[in-house]
């Protein structure tokens, strides 16, 4: 995969993950996406609708970091924080997902301001990891020009 | 308020109706997140839990 696709594909995980963020925090509604049917699985409940969307989104993100890790291997070896920042990726990011499928199943058994506080938490980890990559990925692209 | 500021402000409100207009106009176009939709993120979710579990 070009680098310049990656750029295509990994603002849109940013993107929901941060708008995850936000739906979590503000009421129902508030949103100017489309609604949920409320005859679907998800009853209407939009954060956990958007929380599992950001999950989804995050898991491909990860797979197309350590496949540009693969395709960037001399940048990555050529810069200390970027190494650590792969690694980090490869050794965490099944926890990272697995945290955040609990957080949105606790949320969705009782669907509590704490619970939605500890479901941000956990996308906000996603998040981080996500906008790390861009600036690792920014650095690639520069050198390549 | 003088011609200027007053048409400035007409300007103003016109560009947000008009921007309001669009969105509504957006959002009745895309409809709703249908039944399907939300059953297949759902199984991907559940998908996803069982192969974190393995």
């Amino acid at each position: 995969m070009k680098p310049e696709r990656l750029f295509v594909i990994l603002p849109a995980a940013l993107v929901a993950l941060v708008a995850s963020t936000f739906l979590l925090i503000l009421p129902q509604g508030c949103s100017t996406t489309r609604d949920l049917d409320p005859a679907g699985v998800y009853a209407g409940d939009r954060p956990l609708y958007e929380a599992d969307r950001a999950i989804l989104e995050a898991k491909d993100a990860f797979g197309m970091i350590l496949e540009w890790a693969a395709r960037n291997a001399g940048y990555i070896a050529s810069d200390e924080s970027a190494a650590e920042f792969v690694a980090s990726v490869r050794d965490n990011r099944k926890q990272w997902l697995r945290d955040a499928i609990a957080a949105r199943d606790a949320y969705e058994l009782i669907r509590g301001p704490e619970q939605l506080s500890t479901l941000d938490g956990k996308l906000a980890i996603l998040t981080r990891a996500l906008a790390l990559y861009r600036t690792h990925a920014t650095q690639t692209l520069e050198n390549a020009n | 308020m003088d011609p200027l500021q007053l048409i400035a402000a007409v300007d103003a409100a016109l560009t947000t109706v008009e921007h309001l207009s669009k969105m509504v106009a957006r959002a009745k176009a895309e409809g709703l997140i249908t039944v399907e939709e939300q059953s297949e993120q759902k199984a991907r979710i559940d998908a996803l839990r069982e192969e974190l579990a393995d």
